[in-house]
Protein backbone atom coordinates (compact mmCIF):
# COMPACT_ATOMS: atom_id res chain seq x y z
CA UNK A 1 0.00 0.00 0.00
CA UNK A 2 1.33 3.45 -1.01
CA UNK A 3 1.96 6.23 1.98
CA UNK A 4 -1.10 8.17 0.44
CA UNK A 5 -3.28 5.38 0.85
CA UNK A 6 -2.29 4.44 4.39
CA UNK A 7 -3.03 7.41 5.36
CA UNK A 8 -5.97 7.93 3.74
CA UNK A 9 -7.65 5.24 5.47
CA UNK A 10 -5.96 6.33 8.74
CA UNK A 11 -7.40 9.57 8.15
CA UNK A 12 -11.10 7.94 7.49
CA UNK A 13 -11.20 5.71 10.80
CA UNK A 14 -9.83 8.82 12.68
CA UNK A 15 -12.20 11.05 10.93
CA UNK A 16 -14.67 8.17 12.47
CA UNK A 17 -13.92 7.73 15.89
CA UNK A 18 -13.67 12.02 16.04
CA UNK A 19 -17.11 12.35 15.29
CA UNK A 20 -18.29 9.46 17.85
CA UNK A 21 -16.50 11.37 20.61
CA UNK A 22 -19.55 13.44 21.43
CA UNK A 23 -21.48 10.27 22.35
CA UNK A 24 -19.52 9.56 24.80
CA UNK A 25 -19.27 11.06 27.98
CA UNK A 26 -21.13 11.15 31.48
CA UNK A 27 -24.53 11.31 29.94
CA UNK A 28 -25.46 8.33 27.75
CA UNK A 29 -27.09 10.07 24.53
CA UNK A 30 -29.16 8.36 21.76
CA UNK A 31 -27.89 8.56 18.28
CA UNK A 32 -31.10 10.19 16.86
CA UNK A 33 -30.79 13.22 19.59
CA UNK A 34 -28.61 14.59 16.77
CA UNK A 35 -31.92 15.68 14.94
CA UNK A 36 -34.42 14.41 16.39
CA UNK A 37 -36.81 17.15 18.66
CA UNK A 38 -39.20 14.89 20.32
CA UNK A 39 -39.46 15.49 24.21
CA UNK A 40 -38.05 12.22 25.38
CA UNK A 41 -34.83 13.29 23.72
CA UNK A 42 -35.15 17.02 24.52
CA UNK A 43 -32.78 17.02 27.18
CA UNK A 44 -30.08 14.67 25.12
CA UNK A 45 -30.63 17.25 22.21
CA UNK A 46 -29.56 19.94 24.28
CA UNK A 47 -26.51 18.39 26.01
CA UNK A 48 -25.28 16.87 21.85
CA UNK A 49 -25.90 20.79 20.74
CA UNK A 50 -24.98 23.09 23.39
CA UNK A 51 -22.48 21.36 24.78
CA UNK A 52 -20.75 18.29 23.33
CA UNK A 53 -21.02 19.47 19.40
CA UNK A 54 -19.37 22.73 20.24
CA UNK A 55 -16.57 21.24 22.05
CA UNK A 56 -15.42 18.64 19.37
CA UNK A 57 -15.45 21.56 16.99
CA UNK A 58 -13.69 23.59 19.07
CA UNK A 59 -10.80 20.61 19.82
CA UNK A 60 -10.59 19.66 16.55
CA UNK A 61 -9.64 23.37 15.38
CA UNK A 62 -7.34 23.40 18.39
CA UNK A 63 -5.96 20.28 18.49
CA UNK A 64 -5.59 19.95 14.46
CA UNK A 65 -3.78 24.11 14.96
CA UNK A 66 -0.99 23.16 17.25
CA UNK A 67 -0.07 19.98 15.61
CA UNK A 68 0.39 21.56 11.98
CA UNK A 69 1.99 24.68 13.95
CA UNK A 70 4.54 21.69 15.73
CA UNK A 71 5.36 20.16 12.45
CA UNK A 72 6.14 23.53 10.81
CA UNK A 73 8.15 24.93 13.88
CA UNK A 74 10.34 21.66 13.61
CA UNK A 75 10.69 22.34 9.64
CA UNK A 76 11.04 26.03 10.30
CA UNK A 77 14.07 25.69 12.65
CA UNK A 78 15.39 22.76 11.44
CA UNK A 79 15.18 21.11 14.87
CA UNK A 80 13.16 18.34 15.82
CA UNK A 81 13.08 19.33 19.09
CA UNK A 82 11.06 22.23 18.15
CA UNK A 83 7.07 23.18 19.25
CA UNK A 84 4.49 25.62 19.52
CA UNK A 85 5.80 26.77 22.79
CA UNK A 86 9.21 27.13 22.38
CA UNK A 87 9.32 30.83 20.66
CA UNK A 88 7.99 32.05 24.00
CA UNK A 89 4.54 33.40 22.15
CA UNK A 90 2.30 31.29 23.90
CA UNK A 91 3.73 32.73 27.24
CA UNK A 92 3.37 36.03 26.06
CA UNK A 93 -0.40 36.11 25.44
CA UNK A 94 -1.06 34.21 28.49
CA UNK A 95 1.14 36.58 30.35
CA UNK A 96 -0.88 39.48 28.72
CA UNK A 97 -4.37 38.04 29.47
CA UNK A 98 -3.25 37.45 32.89
CA UNK A 99 -1.71 41.23 33.72
CA UNK A 100 -5.33 41.98 32.12
CA UNK A 101 -7.36 39.94 34.40
CA UNK A 102 -5.31 40.69 37.65
CA UNK A 103 -4.44 44.66 37.38
CA UNK A 104 -7.36 45.89 35.38
CA UNK A 105 -10.29 43.29 36.60
CA UNK A 106 -11.08 42.25 33.16
CA UNK A 107 -12.64 38.31 32.94
CA UNK A 108 -9.98 36.54 30.50
CA UNK A 109 -12.36 35.97 27.14
CA UNK A 110 -13.09 39.78 27.55
CA UNK A 111 -12.23 41.72 24.20
CA UNK A 112 -9.99 43.85 26.39
CA UNK A 113 -8.10 41.12 27.88
CA UNK A 114 -7.62 39.24 24.85
CA UNK A 115 -6.71 42.43 22.85
CA UNK A 116 -3.63 42.56 25.79
CA UNK A 117 -2.51 39.28 25.09
CA UNK A 118 -2.47 40.26 21.29
CA UNK A 119 -0.36 42.90 22.00
CA UNK A 120 2.51 41.09 24.02
CA UNK A 121 2.46 38.58 21.28
CA UNK A 122 2.98 41.14 18.53
CA UNK A 123 5.65 42.80 20.72
CA UNK A 124 7.06 38.89 20.90
CA UNK A 125 7.08 38.12 17.21
CA UNK A 126 8.04 41.61 16.19
CA UNK A 127 11.35 41.11 18.09
CA UNK A 128 11.32 37.39 16.80
CA UNK A 129 11.29 38.58 13.22
CA UNK A 130 13.76 41.56 13.74
CA UNK A 131 16.10 39.15 15.31
CA UNK A 132 15.77 36.58 12.23
CA UNK A 133 16.06 39.76 9.44
CA UNK A 134 18.69 41.27 11.10
CA UNK A 135 21.36 40.15 9.15
CA UNK A 136 20.99 37.10 6.83
CA UNK A 137 19.95 34.03 8.14
CA UNK A 138 23.10 32.59 8.34
CA UNK A 139 22.31 31.16 12.03
CA UNK A 140 18.96 29.61 12.17
CA UNK A 141 20.12 27.96 16.30
CA UNK A 142 20.21 32.28 17.00
CA UNK A 143 16.31 32.72 16.45
CA UNK A 144 15.36 29.66 18.49
CA UNK A 145 17.38 30.67 21.28
CA UNK A 146 16.24 33.88 21.34
CA UNK A 147 12.98 32.95 21.71
CA UNK A 148 13.70 30.21 24.25
CA UNK A 149 15.04 33.46 25.93
CA UNK A 150 11.91 34.96 25.89
CA UNK A 151 9.88 32.31 26.72
CA UNK A 152 11.94 32.05 29.88
CA UNK A 153 11.83 35.67 30.51
CA UNK A 154 7.84 35.97 29.85
CA UNK A 155 7.08 32.60 32.04
CA UNK A 156 9.00 33.56 34.81
CA UNK A 157 6.73 36.66 35.18
CA UNK A 158 3.75 34.74 34.67
CA UNK A 159 4.71 32.66 37.49
CA UNK A 160 5.54 35.31 39.43
CA UNK A 161 2.13 37.03 38.93
CA UNK A 162 0.18 33.55 39.26
CA UNK A 163 1.56 32.49 42.72
CA UNK A 164 1.42 36.62 43.81
CA UNK A 165 -2.15 36.32 42.73
CA UNK A 166 -3.00 32.75 44.36
CA UNK A 167 -1.86 34.37 47.61
CA UNK A 168 -4.47 37.22 47.14
CA UNK A 169 -7.51 35.97 44.85
CA UNK A 170 -5.88 31.83 45.67
CA UNK A 171 -7.13 29.45 42.55
CA UNK A 172 -7.22 29.86 38.57
CA UNK A 173 -3.92 28.91 38.05
CA UNK A 174 -3.63 25.68 36.60
CA UNK A 175 -5.87 26.85 33.42
CA UNK A 176 -2.77 28.76 32.75
CA UNK A 177 0.15 26.53 33.46
CA UNK A 178 -1.44 23.16 32.42
CA UNK A 179 -3.99 23.94 30.04
CA UNK A 180 -7.95 24.27 29.29
CA UNK A 181 -10.58 23.27 26.89
CA UNK A 182 -13.03 25.96 27.74
CA UNK A 183 -16.79 25.48 27.52
CA UNK A 184 -17.77 27.36 23.93
CA UNK A 185 -21.33 27.92 22.63
CA UNK A 186 -22.33 26.42 18.91
CA UNK A 187 -22.07 29.43 17.29
CA UNK A 188 -18.44 31.14 19.20
CA UNK A 189 -16.77 27.59 18.26
CA UNK A 190 -17.81 27.62 14.37
CA UNK A 191 -16.89 30.87 14.60
CA UNK A 192 -13.02 29.53 15.85
CA UNK A 193 -13.23 27.12 13.41
CA UNK A 194 -13.79 29.45 10.30
CA UNK A 195 -10.89 31.94 12.49
CA UNK A 196 -8.70 28.76 12.29
CA UNK A 197 -9.29 26.58 9.37
CA UNK A 198 -8.04 29.53 6.79
CA UNK A 199 -4.60 30.18 8.90
CA UNK A 200 -4.43 26.24 8.55
CA UNK A 201 -5.05 26.43 5.09
CA UNK A 202 -2.53 29.24 4.22
CA UNK A 203 0.27 27.37 6.09
CA UNK A 204 -0.51 24.13 3.89
CA UNK A 205 -0.24 26.31 0.58
CA UNK A 206 3.03 27.13 2.16
CA UNK A 207 3.73 23.81 2.80
CA UNK A 208 5.62 23.68 -0.42
CA UNK A 209 8.10 26.33 0.25
CA UNK A 210 8.42 24.25 3.59
CA UNK A 211 9.91 21.46 1.48
CA UNK A 212 12.46 23.76 0.16
CA UNK A 213 13.60 25.55 3.05
CA UNK A 214 14.01 21.49 4.84
CA UNK A 215 16.79 21.17 2.32
CA UNK A 216 19.24 23.97 3.72
CA UNK A 217 19.00 27.61 2.41
CA UNK A 218 22.16 27.26 0.05
CA UNK A 219 19.44 25.14 -1.84
CA UNK A 220 16.47 27.12 -0.88
CA UNK A 221 17.88 30.12 -2.54
CA UNK A 222 18.17 28.37 -5.91
CA UNK A 223 14.88 27.21 -5.73
CA UNK A 224 13.14 30.61 -6.48
CA UNK A 225 12.16 32.56 -3.40
CA UNK A 226 13.78 34.12 -0.79
CA UNK A 227 14.44 31.76 2.71
CA UNK A 228 14.68 34.79 5.01
CA UNK A 229 11.54 36.43 3.63
CA UNK A 230 9.65 33.09 3.82
CA UNK A 231 10.66 32.24 6.93
CA UNK A 232 9.05 36.05 8.16
CA UNK A 233 5.97 35.30 6.68
CA UNK A 234 5.69 32.25 8.22
CA UNK A 235 6.55 33.89 11.48
CA UNK A 236 4.19 35.86 11.17
CA UNK A 237 1.27 33.60 10.47
CA UNK A 238 1.98 31.03 12.41
CA UNK A 239 2.31 33.47 15.69
CA UNK A 240 -1.21 35.22 14.94
CA UNK A 241 -2.10 31.81 15.22
CA UNK A 242 -0.86 30.57 17.90
CA UNK A 243 -2.06 33.23 19.64
CA UNK A 244 -5.46 32.59 18.83
CA UNK A 245 -5.55 29.30 20.34
CA UNK A 246 -3.42 29.96 23.65
CA UNK A 247 -5.57 33.13 24.58
CA UNK A 248 -8.22 30.72 24.93
CA UNK A 249 -7.06 27.22 26.11
CA UNK A 250 -3.43 28.48 27.70
CA UNK A 251 -0.34 25.74 27.19
CA UNK A 252 -1.74 22.60 26.03
CA UNK A 253 1.49 20.64 25.96
CA UNK A 254 3.53 17.94 23.86
CA UNK A 255 0.91 17.48 21.44
CA UNK A 256 2.59 19.76 18.96
CA UNK A 257 5.75 18.53 19.63
CA UNK A 258 4.70 14.46 19.52
CA UNK A 259 1.52 14.38 16.73
CA UNK A 260 4.35 15.32 13.90
CA UNK A 261 6.81 13.21 15.00
CA UNK A 262 4.33 10.01 14.95
CA UNK A 263 3.06 10.54 12.02
CA UNK A 264 6.74 11.05 10.64
CA UNK A 265 7.31 7.38 12.25
CA UNK A 266 4.17 5.96 11.00
CA UNK A 267 3.69 7.29 7.70
CA UNK A 268 6.76 8.75 6.09
CA UNK A 269 4.90 10.86 4.47
CA UNK A 270 6.98 12.36 1.38
CA UNK A 271 5.84 16.21 1.52
CA UNK A 272 5.07 18.71 4.05
CA UNK A 273 1.86 18.95 2.83
CA UNK A 274 0.78 15.57 3.69
CA UNK A 275 2.71 15.78 6.70
CA UNK A 276 0.06 19.05 7.92
CA UNK A 277 -2.91 17.06 6.69
CA UNK A 278 -2.24 13.90 8.71
CA UNK A 279 -1.08 16.24 11.77
CA UNK A 280 -4.05 18.02 11.24
CA UNK A 281 -6.20 14.91 11.88
CA UNK A 282 -4.18 12.87 14.55
CA UNK A 283 -4.06 16.26 16.55
CA UNK A 284 -7.57 16.68 16.38
CA UNK A 285 -8.11 13.24 17.42
CA UNK A 286 -5.81 13.15 20.15
CA UNK A 287 -6.78 15.90 21.54
CA UNK A 288 -10.28 14.78 21.56
CA UNK A 289 -9.35 11.50 23.27
CA UNK A 290 -7.78 13.30 25.92
CA UNK A 291 -10.05 15.79 26.40
CA UNK A 292 -12.93 12.98 26.95
CA UNK A 293 -10.66 10.82 29.06
CA UNK A 294 -10.14 14.50 31.18
CA UNK A 295 -13.64 14.39 31.76
CA UNK A 296 -14.14 10.57 32.18
CA UNK A 297 -11.67 9.81 34.27
CA UNK A 298 -12.79 11.31 37.36
CA UNK A 299 -16.35 12.48 36.82
CA UNK A 300 -17.39 15.19 37.93
CA UNK A 301 -13.82 16.14 38.18
CA UNK A 302 -12.10 17.69 35.09
CA UNK A 303 -8.65 17.48 34.62
CA UNK A 304 -6.21 20.20 33.02
CA UNK A 305 -6.14 18.85 29.43
CA UNK A 306 -2.33 19.53 28.93
CA UNK A 307 -1.75 16.94 32.02
CA UNK A 308 -4.00 14.48 30.22
CA UNK A 309 -1.94 15.18 26.43
CA UNK A 310 1.50 15.00 28.18
CA UNK A 311 0.78 11.50 30.52
CA UNK A 312 -0.65 10.19 26.83
CA UNK A 313 1.69 11.86 24.54
CA UNK A 314 4.57 10.55 26.15
CA UNK A 315 4.57 6.76 26.70
CA UNK A 316 3.01 7.18 22.62
CA UNK A 317 6.24 8.99 21.98
CA UNK A 318 8.49 6.71 23.67
CA UNK A 319 7.29 3.95 22.38
CA UNK A 320 7.71 4.89 18.60
CA UNK A 321 11.35 5.75 19.13
CA UNK A 322 11.82 2.40 21.10
CA UNK A 323 10.46 0.45 18.18
CA UNK A 324 12.39 2.01 15.04
CA UNK B 1 27.83 44.38 -27.57
CA UNK B 2 25.52 41.68 -27.87
CA UNK B 3 27.93 39.08 -28.55
CA UNK B 4 30.12 39.85 -26.05
CA UNK B 5 27.51 39.74 -23.54
CA UNK B 6 26.82 36.19 -24.53
CA UNK B 7 30.24 34.88 -24.58
CA UNK B 8 30.91 34.81 -20.62
CA UNK B 9 28.79 32.98 -18.21
CA UNK B 10 30.02 35.20 -15.39
CA UNK B 11 31.90 38.60 -15.08
CA UNK B 12 33.25 40.02 -12.07
CA UNK B 13 33.48 43.79 -12.07
CA UNK B 14 35.68 45.28 -9.12
CA UNK B 15 34.67 42.60 -6.85
CA UNK B 16 34.96 42.46 -2.91
CA UNK B 17 33.88 39.49 -1.13
CA UNK B 18 33.20 38.85 2.71
CA UNK B 19 30.18 38.92 4.75
CA UNK B 20 30.30 41.90 6.88
CA UNK B 21 30.86 44.94 4.68
CA UNK B 22 33.28 46.58 7.50
CA UNK B 23 35.38 43.07 7.46
CA UNK B 24 35.84 41.83 3.49
CA UNK B 25 38.63 39.09 2.67
CA UNK B 26 40.85 41.48 1.06
CA UNK B 27 41.73 44.86 0.83
CA UNK B 28 41.79 45.02 -3.09
CA UNK B 29 38.66 44.42 -5.46
CA UNK B 30 39.19 42.52 -8.92
CA UNK B 31 37.44 41.57 -11.63
CA UNK B 32 37.60 37.87 -14.17
CA UNK B 33 35.49 36.73 -16.93
CA UNK B 34 34.89 32.97 -17.22
CA UNK B 35 33.70 31.82 -20.87
CA UNK B 36 30.51 29.76 -21.49
CA UNK B 37 31.23 26.27 -22.83
CA UNK B 38 34.16 25.47 -20.47
CA UNK B 39 33.98 23.18 -17.47
CA UNK B 40 35.36 26.01 -14.81
CA UNK B 41 37.36 25.20 -11.36
CA UNK B 42 37.46 27.42 -8.55
CA UNK B 43 40.49 26.45 -6.45
CA UNK B 44 42.63 28.45 -3.90
CA UNK B 45 43.61 27.02 -0.54
CA UNK B 46 40.98 27.25 2.92
CA UNK B 47 39.80 31.29 3.12
CA UNK B 48 41.03 32.07 0.03
CA UNK B 49 37.03 33.02 -0.59
CA UNK B 50 35.35 30.01 -3.10
CA UNK B 51 33.02 29.63 -0.80
CA UNK B 52 31.98 33.01 -0.80
CA UNK B 53 31.73 33.80 -4.25
CA UNK B 54 29.52 30.48 -5.11
CA UNK B 55 27.53 31.77 -2.09
CA UNK B 56 27.39 35.73 -3.57
CA UNK B 57 26.35 33.74 -6.60
CA UNK B 58 23.02 32.54 -5.26
CA UNK B 59 22.21 35.73 -3.57
CA UNK B 60 23.62 35.34 0.09
CA UNK B 61 24.74 38.94 1.39
CA UNK B 62 28.51 38.05 0.26
CA UNK B 63 29.34 40.62 -2.23
CA UNK B 64 30.65 43.79 -0.42
CA UNK B 65 31.27 45.80 -3.73
CA UNK B 66 30.91 45.72 -7.14
CA UNK B 67 29.28 43.87 -9.61
CA UNK B 68 28.51 40.30 -10.97
CA UNK B 69 27.37 39.49 -14.27
CA UNK B 70 25.67 36.25 -14.84
CA UNK B 71 25.12 36.42 -18.80
CA UNK B 72 25.60 39.74 -18.88
CA UNK B 73 23.16 40.50 -16.65
CA UNK B 74 23.57 42.07 -13.43
CA UNK B 75 23.00 39.61 -10.50
CA UNK B 76 21.37 42.51 -8.25
CA UNK B 77 18.94 42.33 -11.14
CA UNK B 78 17.88 38.89 -10.93
CA UNK B 79 14.49 38.31 -8.67
CA UNK B 80 14.57 34.55 -6.56
CA UNK B 81 12.60 33.27 -9.42
CA UNK B 82 14.86 34.06 -12.37
CA UNK B 83 17.73 33.37 -10.28
CA UNK B 84 16.26 29.64 -10.25
CA UNK B 85 16.03 29.43 -13.67
CA UNK B 86 19.48 30.49 -14.59
CA UNK B 87 21.12 28.38 -11.52
CA UNK B 88 21.25 25.49 -9.54
CA UNK B 89 23.64 24.06 -7.41
CA UNK B 90 25.00 20.91 -5.56
CA UNK B 91 25.93 21.90 -1.71
CA UNK B 92 28.85 20.49 -0.23
CA UNK B 93 26.77 19.65 2.63
CA UNK B 94 23.57 17.88 2.26
CA UNK B 95 20.72 18.65 4.11
CA UNK B 96 17.30 16.78 4.25
CA UNK B 97 14.54 15.27 6.24
CA UNK B 98 15.48 12.23 7.36
CA UNK B 99 12.45 10.36 6.21
CA UNK B 100 12.69 11.73 2.48
CA UNK B 101 12.55 9.26 -0.21
CA UNK B 102 14.29 10.35 -3.60
CA UNK B 103 11.27 10.74 -5.42
CA UNK B 104 10.09 13.43 -3.66
CA UNK B 105 13.37 15.18 -3.05
CA UNK B 106 14.23 15.10 -7.46
CA UNK B 107 10.34 16.84 -7.82
CA UNK B 108 11.35 19.53 -5.48
CA UNK B 109 13.62 21.01 -8.40
CA UNK B 110 10.35 22.22 -10.11
CA UNK B 111 9.20 24.08 -7.20
CA UNK B 112 10.45 27.47 -8.50
CA UNK B 113 9.10 27.37 -12.02
CA UNK B 114 5.43 25.39 -10.77
CA UNK B 115 4.86 27.97 -7.64
CA UNK B 116 2.86 26.67 -4.88
CA UNK B 117 -0.57 26.89 -6.22
CA UNK B 118 -0.36 24.19 -8.91
CA UNK B 119 0.97 20.42 -8.17
CA UNK B 120 4.56 19.47 -8.93
CA UNK B 121 4.74 17.54 -11.98
CA UNK B 122 5.53 13.41 -11.17
CA UNK B 123 9.60 12.12 -11.22
CA UNK B 124 7.55 8.63 -12.17
CA UNK B 125 6.34 10.29 -15.60
CA UNK B 126 7.66 8.77 -18.81
CA UNK B 127 8.65 11.98 -19.67
CA UNK B 128 11.45 11.71 -16.77
CA UNK B 129 12.68 8.07 -17.57
CA UNK B 130 15.46 8.18 -20.03
CA UNK B 131 17.38 11.14 -17.41
CA UNK B 132 17.09 8.58 -14.70
CA UNK B 133 17.93 6.16 -16.33
CA UNK B 134 21.21 8.05 -18.21
CA UNK B 135 22.03 8.92 -14.61
CA UNK B 136 20.87 5.61 -13.08
CA UNK B 137 18.65 6.74 -10.75
CA UNK B 138 15.68 4.09 -11.72
CA UNK B 139 16.45 1.46 -8.79
CA UNK B 140 16.92 5.07 -6.24
CA UNK B 141 13.76 6.54 -6.72
CA UNK B 142 11.31 5.04 -4.18
CA UNK B 143 14.90 5.08 -1.55
CA UNK B 144 15.19 7.27 1.17
CA UNK B 145 17.39 9.64 0.93
CA UNK B 146 19.31 8.86 4.29
CA UNK B 147 20.09 5.35 3.55
CA UNK B 148 21.89 5.44 0.34
CA UNK B 149 25.68 5.96 -0.11
CA UNK B 150 27.43 9.21 -0.40
CA UNK B 151 28.11 8.70 -3.88
CA UNK B 152 24.32 7.48 -4.59
CA UNK B 153 23.55 10.63 -2.53
CA UNK B 154 25.90 12.77 -4.66
CA UNK B 155 24.17 11.72 -7.83
CA UNK B 156 20.78 12.25 -6.56
CA UNK B 157 21.83 15.72 -5.52
CA UNK B 158 23.16 16.68 -8.85
CA UNK B 159 20.20 15.24 -10.30
CA UNK B 160 17.61 17.58 -8.79
CA UNK B 161 20.09 20.29 -9.84
CA UNK B 162 20.01 19.51 -13.65
CA UNK B 163 15.87 18.67 -13.18
CA UNK B 164 15.61 22.49 -12.16
CA UNK B 165 17.06 23.42 -15.80
CA UNK B 166 19.67 26.01 -14.91
CA UNK B 167 21.79 27.46 -17.38
CA UNK B 168 24.82 26.97 -14.70
CA UNK B 169 25.52 24.43 -12.44
CA UNK B 170 27.19 25.20 -9.09
CA UNK B 171 29.35 22.67 -7.52
CA UNK B 172 30.76 22.53 -4.12
CA UNK B 173 33.59 20.63 -3.51
CA UNK B 174 31.71 17.73 -5.70
CA UNK B 175 33.83 14.94 -5.22
CA UNK B 176 35.01 15.85 -1.31
CA UNK B 177 33.85 12.51 0.29
CA UNK B 178 33.84 10.44 -2.97
CA UNK B 179 35.74 7.22 -3.29
CA UNK B 180 37.04 7.35 -6.77
CA UNK B 181 34.89 4.85 -8.45
CA UNK B 182 31.58 6.96 -6.84
CA UNK B 183 33.57 10.25 -8.17
CA UNK B 184 33.97 8.93 -11.60
CA UNK B 185 30.18 7.52 -11.61
CA UNK B 186 29.44 11.64 -10.43
CA UNK B 187 31.93 13.11 -13.58
CA UNK B 188 30.27 10.59 -16.08
CA UNK B 189 26.74 11.33 -15.29
CA UNK B 190 27.24 15.39 -15.57
CA UNK B 191 29.41 14.58 -18.98
CA UNK B 192 26.34 12.25 -20.40
CA UNK B 193 23.84 14.66 -19.55
CA UNK B 194 26.07 17.71 -21.02
CA UNK B 195 26.82 16.22 -23.88
CA UNK B 196 22.62 16.29 -24.59
CA UNK B 197 22.22 19.90 -22.95
CA UNK B 198 24.49 22.15 -23.21
CA UNK B 199 25.46 23.61 -19.26
CA UNK B 200 28.34 26.00 -17.88
CA UNK B 201 29.53 24.18 -14.44
CA UNK B 202 31.78 26.21 -12.03
CA UNK B 203 32.95 24.04 -9.30
CA UNK B 204 35.42 24.45 -6.06
CA UNK B 205 37.57 22.10 -5.21
CA UNK B 206 40.78 21.27 -3.53
CA UNK B 207 41.59 18.11 -5.99
CA UNK B 208 44.06 19.53 -8.47
CA UNK B 209 44.55 16.18 -10.26
CA UNK B 210 40.52 16.32 -10.24
CA UNK B 211 41.11 19.56 -12.16
CA UNK B 212 43.61 18.73 -14.56
CA UNK B 213 41.36 16.09 -15.83
CA UNK B 214 38.01 17.91 -15.84
CA UNK B 215 38.16 21.29 -16.40
CA UNK B 216 39.47 23.30 -19.32
CA UNK B 217 39.04 26.66 -17.25
CA UNK B 218 40.76 27.40 -13.98
CA UNK B 219 39.68 30.22 -11.75
CA UNK B 220 41.93 31.06 -8.82
CA UNK B 221 41.60 32.79 -5.35
CA UNK B 222 44.10 33.35 -2.74
CA UNK B 223 42.92 35.24 0.22
CA UNK B 224 40.06 37.08 -1.27
CA UNK B 225 41.63 37.96 -4.15
CA UNK B 226 42.40 36.70 -7.87
CA UNK B 227 45.25 34.54 -8.47
CA UNK B 228 44.22 33.46 -12.01
CA UNK B 229 41.84 33.22 -14.10
CA UNK B 230 42.51 31.19 -17.94
CA UNK B 231 42.68 27.97 -19.27
CA UNK B 232 43.59 25.00 -17.54
CA UNK B 233 46.77 23.74 -19.24
CA UNK B 234 48.34 27.10 -18.74
CA UNK B 235 47.75 26.78 -15.36
CA UNK B 236 49.73 23.45 -15.17
CA UNK B 237 52.33 24.27 -17.57
CA UNK B 238 53.24 27.46 -15.90
CA UNK B 239 53.27 25.66 -12.22
CA UNK B 240 50.68 28.12 -10.74
CA UNK B 241 49.58 25.31 -8.78
CA UNK B 242 52.43 25.32 -6.94
CA UNK B 243 52.96 29.09 -5.99
CA UNK B 244 49.29 28.99 -5.09
CA UNK B 245 49.49 26.36 -2.64
CA UNK B 246 52.90 27.41 -2.02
Amino acid sequence: MTTKSKLFLCGLFGTVILFGLPWLGGEAISFSALWSHSPTLAIDHRILWSLRIPRLLFVVAVGGSLAMLGASYQILFNNTLAEPYILGISSAVTLGIVVAETFLHLPNTSLGALSIGLFFSFFVTFLLILSHSWRTGRELERIVLFGMGLNFVFSSALFLLLSYRSQTTGGGSLRWLFGNIPWLSLNESVLFLLLTLPLCAGLWIMGRYLDGLSLGDTVARTLGFSPTKVRCFLLFVTSLHLTLITSLTGSIGFLGLVVPHCIRLLFRPGSTRLLFVASFIGGALFLGIADSLSRALLPPLEFPIGIITTLLGGPIFLYLLWKK
Amino acid sequence: MEKIKSTFFLEANNILLGYQKDNPISETTFSFQLPQGAVTALVGPNGSGKSTLLKALIGENSLIEGQLFCYGIDLKNFSPRELSNVISIVPQEHTFPSELKVKNFLELAFLSRTGIFKPLPSISSDKFRPFLEDLNLLPLISRVLHQLSSGERQRVFLARALLQGPQLILLDEPINHLDPKAASNFWQSLISFRAIQPIDILMSTHDLGFVKDSSDWVLALDQGRLFFSGPTDLFFRDKMNEKLFS
